[in-house]
């Protein structure tokens, strides 16, 4: 079909630009899937012993044994998986426990939602051995999520955004990070408004402390054209150890009516009162909507697309407990995420990580969200990918977005 | 909603198959990953409303047939547009009457009972449509198989032939047949000038 792309203009696109249709509707999405499912239910049920559905306490679960080789290509000696997760390091840990503490301080009372580091610890323990799989832990996600608070003045949203990098001159990881609130209202006469800041950059571990020693202990770092394995940093980007000053004002992304991203549109307010909260018509929703977005081919896509819009949902966008239930019982129904157990997020807090792999510009790049059971609520979503250090050292490059707070209030922002 | 149970590894199509012999639910994947360009694939043919329910049933049987579904001789995708087609063919009457309704009709004005169609402002030239639609109507049933199957689910060669059981070559060959007939229905005028915005 080579010859296709040198004309345009002929008879096969005419055939497409007559004979194509946008694709089916939700409902048309809904009604199908519902014929399907009733005859799989009508199928004699599976042999009630299937394997990894309830392991003796101190076994491995079949989950278990697929997770440890599924990584494909890595070499990495075992252990280091718990590595590359490790919080961003020392010499920032003490920014962002003072921005933490900063922020709790200035969190009232009746905040809508604590997410605040000295919440750890009070996630429902998993007995022994016998952890919970990734199923599990968003079936109670989706339970807790439901039982939140609804309204409020304002839709408010706190995150801390992080990044490990290497060095321009590879010689070892920075980790810097900033922080930003939006507080979106429907209301007139209220504004939607930000706040954030730059707290700085450092290296990442005492390791990387040492060659940033050894380097002259530089306070800026200017960036190449050419940032390709460096990790999430833009081009000719100056990049500064010391934080930044406040900053706020009016929020400004075209959105007074449109209030989030859902597969990559923007959402207004009304669109939003609109999504429906059952789980099979969400889910039929937005496989209409991913369909129409990606036109004739969607296949094993589909997975990735739906897991990245319930987590837009679940962490990103106003919308009712009853959505965001639906959207963590989507994602408990797709394949893919493997519950790692309990761990430490970016920020210190305690929570149940679940890992999974995208595939992000041609190349494979690990996933871990980490959630609280108590609440339901996310408390980090983070990227890590494999970068090589001007000595050959492997080491891990990637970013994270923690969430300390999510949800409505009716205090006013106070800048 | 029934969830498929705990999956760790993002199961390709094949091995989904497999699963659903013990597991039925997870067929549902395939559902959500398919379900909306098998349905293009059907309206683009037999219109919107009846590709609601045939794109429906093209699940069901494959559902049904799932255990015979043999990985060796093709992929799922394929395997699920040659049961989508066999549903179209049963349709042929109703094929033959839209493409007889669109060589009738003003270009941009064609609906087929469901909702709205948006039919692209890029051929707005009535007669283009028109002259289209009768030599589509003309071409065997097997050859508006190819057409559709690479100009509107873009499958590859390769995946027309497994979604047809007719060999390679035979895709191509076919396809050149149905260019020539087209652009001899065309009568030489240029399909994609004469639109609004040019």
């Amino acid at each position: 079909m080579d010859e296709r792309n040198g004309h345009p203009a002929d008879e096969l696109d005419a055939v497409r630009a007559v004979f194509s249709r946008p694709g089916p509707s939700p409902e048309a999405v809904a009604a199908g899937r519902d014929r399907l499912l009733a005859e799989a239910a009508a199928v004699p049920t599976a042999p009630p012993e299937r394997p990894g559905r309830r392991p003796a306490a101190g076994t491995r679960t079949r989950e278990d044994a697929v997770a440890s080789g599924r990584w494909p290509g890595r070499r990495d000696p075992a252990g280091s998986r718990v590595r590359r997760w490790a919080p961003a390091g020392r010499g920032l840990a003490g920014v962002a426990a003072a921005a933490a503490l900063a922020l709790a301080m200035t969190l009232p009372s009746d905040a809508p939602i604590r997410l605040a580091p000295d919440q750890a610890g009070t996630a429902p323990a998993t007995p022994g051995s016998d952890r919970p799989d990734a199923r599990q832990i968003l079936l109670a996600a989706a339970s807790a999520t439901a039982g939140e608070p609804a309204g409020g003045a304002y839709w408010r949203t706190r995150v801390v955004t992080g990044q490990r990098i290497l060095s321009p001159d590879r010689r070892y990881v920075i980790a810097r990070r900033s922080t930003r609130e939006t507080w979106l209202t429907r209301q007139d006469g209220r504004q939607d408004r930000w706040a954030g800041r730059y707290l700085g950059a450092g290296p990442a571990t005492p390791r990387d402390e040492a060659a940033w020693r050894a380097a002259g202990s530089p306070g800026t770092w200017r960036y190449p054209a050419d940032v390709t394995g460096l990790g999430r940093v833009t081009p000719e980007a100056l990049v500064e150890a010391a934080p930044g000053e406040p900053r706020s004002g009016p929020h400004r992304v075209g959105w007074r009516d449109a209030d989030g991203i859902l597969t990559k549109q923007l959402t207004g307010w009304k669109a939003l009162g609109t999504i429906p909260d059952d789980p099979a018509r969400l889910r039929a929703y937005l496989v209409a909507r991913i369909a129409r977005e990606n036109g004739a081919y969607v296949g094993r896509e589909m997975e990735a697309e739906l897991r990245k819009t319930c987590l837009e949902i679940i962490s990103r966008l106003p919308v009712s407990p009853e959505l965001r239930a639906a959207a963590y019982r989507i994602l408990a129904s797709l394949p893919g995420m493997t519950a790692e157990g309990q761990v430490t997020d970016p920020l210190g807090r305690t929570g149940q990580a679940l890992t999974y792999q995208v595939v992000e510009d041609g190349r494979l790049s690990d996933r871990r969200l980490v959630i609280d059971p108590a609440s339901g609520l996310p408390l980090a979503e983070e990227t890590s990918s494999a970068a090589t250090l001007a000595g050959g050292q492997d080491t891990q490059v990637g970013s994270f977005v923690a969430f300390e707070a999510i949800g409505w209030t009716d205090e006013e922002p106070m800048h | 909603m029934a969830a498929p149970p705990d999956a760790p590894v993002a199961a390709d199509d094949a091995a989904l198959i497999e699963r659903s012999w013990h597991d039925p639910d997870s067929f549902a994947v395939l559902y959500d990953r398919y379900f909306g360009e098998i349905h293009r694939y059907v309206a683009a043919r037999l219109g919107t409303h009846l590709a609601d329910d045939l794109a429906a049933e093209t699940f069901l049987v494959a559902f049904r047939k799932r255990r015979t579904f043999d990985p060796a001789r093709g992929a799922v995708r394929p395997w699920l547009y040659g049961i989508a087609t066999n549903l179209v063919a049963d349709h042929r009457r109703r094929e033959t009457r839209g493409l007889e309704a669109l060589q009738r009709a003003p270009a941009g004005e064609v609906t087929d009972g469901g909702h709205e169609e948006r039919v692209t402002a890029r051929v707005t030239a009535a007669s283009v449509q028109g002259r289209l639609a009768a030599a589509i109507r003309r071409l065997s049933p097997g050859d508006r198989d190819v057409l559709f199957l690479v100009v509107l689910a873009e499958l590859s060669y390769e995946e027309v032939a497994q979604t047809l059981g007719i060999p390679f070559g035979t895709v191509g060959s076919r396809l050149n047949r149905v260019r020539r007939k087209l652009r001899r229905g065309l009568g030489g005028v240029n399909p994609m000038i004469g639109g609004s915005d040019g």
